[in-house]
């Protein structure tokens, strides 16, 4: 189990701090698929292990909320695969990105965690929650 | 001088599985076949699944 911040994510970050010209897009969106692993340097999800065989990307479900303002400052950012999602797949990656239409290719990728393997069933619906930490 | 080192990191992730109506919660967690969690707990019916926590120094 790993987690990867992408060189592209925290340079979206810091850029949207600072209001740099051309700054990217807020986080929006979160995927799954089942390529095994991320590289802090992949821009999309189709970079590390070539294009995912099979790959679901949502809209955040609401907009994120951050925690206590103290330190670290955590914000919270949920997505829902319902029970008819991306079923009989594994989700083997979680990624976090600056688009509410993520797809395998775009360049919207921030940040992400790999080394899971859940089996994905229309027995359940799925709610994952990624946070990230200011500190 | 002292300078202070922002970071920005992956905090936490975690999954929530909720059984589909008129399924149990052990045939829930028999079809998700998890494995690479940092911790799994059954709450209030659903699955709880901690992937990744950030180990504080």
């Amino acid at each position: 189990m790993a987690n990867v911040n992408m060189t592209a994510g925290l340079k979206m970050v810091g850029d949207r701090a600072s209001g740099v010209a051309g700054a990217a897009n807020a986080i929006a969106g979160m995927s799954v698929d089942d390529n095994t692993t991320f590289t802090n340097t992949d821009n999309d999800c189709a970079d590390t292990g070539g294009s995912p065989t099979n790959f679901q990307g949502n809209a955040l479900d609401s907009t994120p909320t951050g925690g206590a303002a103290a330190t670290p400052y955590v914000v919270s950012h949920l997505m829902t695969l319902t029970a008819a999602q991306y079923n009989t797949f594994v989700v083997k990656r979680i990624g976090l990105h600056n688009s509410a239409t993520p797809t395998r290719t775009s360049t919207t990728l921030m940040f992400g965690i790999d080394g899971l393997s859940l089996t994905k069933a229309a027995t359940f619906s799925l709610v994952t929650t990624f946070k990230l930490s200011y500190s | 001088m002292k300078a202070h080192e922002p970071r920005v990191q992956v905090e936490e992730v975690s999954s929530v599985l909720t059984p589909a109506p008129g399924v149990s919660v052990e045939q829930a967690l028999a079809d998700a076949n998890i494995s690479g969690a940092d911790k799994i707990e059954i709450e209030g019916g659903n699955i709880v699944v901690t992937w990744y926590r950030r180990r504080k120094a």
